[in-house]
């Protein structure tokens, strides 16, 4: 099967000069990945100890069951983000905020649910992102930065409440969402102008022990008798109580792991699989060596020692 | 001084080639549809539909430039160098793959001006960032690898011989990327745990990725190589080089048919193929796929003769490519989707486009070693 190495007189065949540079060369990829790989990991780890503590970090609480539907939310948040107005069935990217009623069949059960960005503790859209355009800040609010975008859509996808959307109009559009009124300092638009009470913003700690007394105070009254967000998918800074079951609103069933969870794994073993791979390599090349190959080797390694000594 | 010929592309051009080129005219005027009026307009893609066509075709012929570093690691790694002549002819497709990929990315981006963010803006946890980079250092070292025979042709030694002392780190390098952005894509679909059915989402995807990539190089290389045989005169292969990459395509389809099944065994999912979905169809359609080319290269006669070979080739081609779409479209929720006319035919003008550079190359470059 094997040519002789002699026979190989081609242009592109390994020539014996490449060989002993080529174990050489693996050898120092193959640490050199590594280590680079041990190095981004630890760098990754340090990088999600946050200055702010998760719990006061700011975050909104949506309590459906106070919630009338008056869309004043959505009003609001179109004027503080000077978006143009529009009837639509989902959030686009001129609506970042919508209300959606819910009702069962026979009518007996009914609730409404404000969507917006969740701003997950883990974002799957920020760890999708392949230039680093969509961050999470330290405050707590998951932002987007558009002159990093190159549109790839890969965040869309990700996403598991459906969030980030595009503006479709537009040649070369660019991803749209809430910021959770980044910079504005009394709060979200959206819950300055909630009137019945529905949406209250303030640190995550605060809001999660308010839904957590509502819930005492009202047994029976809140499906599952939990807040939505405290553990979903890791957590979420935009919380929800409900009166009916959450996938009725259209509430993913996420389990606590959070979508990064699921990929990161992957992603992070990838130095090594590369060093792995590169040793693999040079171990195939070295193993298939014919022994009249593995003769010659040995000829000008001892040549060389003679040379040096 | 010496001089330089520049190759003259060859005047008798066949009439494939010259439909073809009608395919890449109309192909590149989608594309312009796509440029002036926006993917709204020219697109089916919606916000629940975020990934459409021209993702699929990427992961597809992503898939099939696998031949590039299969074949190559077969050759010089593994030293077989009785497949000398199919790597060329691999590591040439693979490199006309790639490219088509990446220019199918000028179409599919919201912002394709903005590519060489990649270089500035990294965000390492992506996998979709691990693909990209992987991909453009990949045709980087493809170049490098398509450069001694480009230098020989026109007779640049002293450049050659530079190039060639390097030239098994930079294989290496390249089986390595490749390997790497080959489960990557996989990877991709790791963050779709929701979406994407459970027929096709499993932990093992970057697995399942990276051995189908290497299947579809060694079927792209038996297509590649037997078709090539027919329209180029000067191509030759050592005896036995079908036979043997058939030997492989078994072994890799079935080591793939074994991952696929046993996991959905494993996670007690198997009873979903028969659930008579529109997925499930698609699923069994794709699995048939596999199996048929697997029975062809088991029977002892039909695994020594090239129609044979060429067939479970492009059966294997057909299931890989299935695979690819399944993953990015079928198996994924999202809003009804069937690609418009101009997504069709910028598709069809970019694979157009890839088998003309191809043939340009084959037919002015000797790919073909001598005997000796």
């Amino acid at each position: 099967m094997m040519t002789k190495k002699t026979n190989n007189t081609c242009n592109t065949c390994i020539s014996d000069i490449t060989r002993r540079d080529f174990l050489k060369v693996t050898g120092a990829i193959t640490g050199g990945l590594t280590a680079a790989g041990a190095l981004t990991n630890n760098a990754l780890a340090s990088s999600s100890d946050r200055d702010i503590p998760l719990e006061d970090q700011k975050a909104l609480l949506y309590d459906a069951t106070y919630c009338v539907g008056c869309r004043e939310c959505e009003l609001a948040c179109k004027e503080d983000n000077h978006l143009k107005e529009e009837d639509v069935d989902d959030l686009s990217g001129n609506t970042f905020t919508l209300i959606k009623l819910y009702q069962s069949e026979d009518g007996t059960e009914s609730s409404f649910r404000k969507y917006q960005c969740m701003h997950c503790v883990e974002p799957a859209c920020v760890i999708s992102c392949p230039v680093g355009a969509l961050e999470k800040s330290d405050e707590g609010p998951v932002l987007y930065e558009p002159l990093k975008c190159i549109g790839c859509r890969y965040c869309m996808q990700a996403c598991p409440y459906g969030v980030p959307a595009y503006d479709w109009s537009e040649s070369y559009p660019l991803i749209a969402k809430c910021d959770l009124c980044y910079d504005r300092t009394d709060g979200p638009a959206c819950a300055t102008a909630c009137t019945p009470g529905a949406l209250i913003s303030g640190t995550r700690g605060e809001l999660l022990k308010i839904a957590k007394e509502r819930i005492a105070e009202n047994p029976g009254k809140y499906y599952d008798d939990r807040v939505f967000g405290e553990h979903d998918g890791g957590g979420t800074s935009f919380l929800i109580l409900s009166g009916v079951a959450f996938d009725k609103i259209g509430l993913p069933p996420l389990s606590e792991d959070s979508i990064p969870d699921y990929g990161h794994t992957a992603t992070k073993a990838v130095p090594y699989i590369f060093g792995g791979a590169a040793g693999f390599m040079a171990l195939a090349y070295r193993a298939t060596m014919t022994a009249e190959e593995r003769q010659e080797l040995g000829k000008k390694h001892s040549e060389e020692k003679g040379e040096t000594a | 001084m010496t001089t330089i010929t520049i190759p003259r592309i060859k005047k008798e051009i066949p009439l494939s080639i010259l439909l073809l080129a009608i395919v890449a005219l109309l192909g590149i005027f989608a594309m312009g549809t796509r440029w002036i009026y926006g993917l709204g307009v020219v697109t089916n893609l919606a916000d629940t539909r975020p990934w459409g066509l021209w993702i699929s075709f990427d992961l597809a012929v992503m898939a099939f430039s696998g031949s590039a570093f299969s074949i190559a690691a077969l050759t010089h790694m593994f030293r077989r160098y009785k497949y000398h002549n199919i790597a060329r002819v691999a590591l040439i497709s693979g490199f006309v793959g790639y490219i088509s990929a990446a220019a199918a990315l000028t179409v599919e981006l919201g912002r394709p001006e903005r590519l060489w963010h990649y270089f500035f803006y990294w965000n390492t946890h992506s996998p979709l960032f691990e693909v990209g980079m992987c991909v453009i250092t990949y045709l980087l070292i493809l170049t490098l690898e398509f450069l001694p025979i480009l230098l020989k042709k026109l007779e640049w030694h002293a450049m050659m011989k530079g190039i060639h002392f390097f030239e098994i780190p930079i294989v290496a390098a390249g089986i390595i990327l490749s390997s790497g952005h080959q489960s990557s894509l996989g990877s991709i679909s790791l963050a779709l745990p929701l979406k994407l059915h459970p027929l096709w989402y499993s932990p093992t995807l970057p697995i399942v990725f990276f051995i189908s990539a290497l299947t579809a190089g060694f079927a792209m290389a038996i297509l590649v190589g037997l078709l090539g045989l027919r329209f180029f005169d000067d191509w030759n292969f050592k005896k036995g080089v079908f036979s043997g990459l058939g030997r492989y395509l078994l072994i890799a389809l079935s080591i793939t048919l074994v991952l696929k099944l046993g996991e959905l065994v494993y996670a007690g999912e198997f009873n979903l193929i028969f659930e008579n979905s529109y997925q499930s169809i698609m699923f069994i359609i794709e699995n048939i796929l596999y199996i048929a080319p697997i029975i062809i290269l088991l029977i002892p006669k039909l695994n020594k003769s090239h129609p044979w070979i060429f067939r479970a080739g492009y059966l294997a081609v057909g299931g890989l490519v299935m695979h690819r779409f399944n993953v990015s479209f079928v198996g994924l929720a999202g809003a009804k989707y069937f690609p418009t006319w101009q997504e069709l035919l910028s598709t069809a003008g970019l694979a157009s486009i890839g088998i003309i550079i191809f043939w340009v190359i084959a037919s002015n470059i000797p790919l073909m070693e001598e005997e000796h």
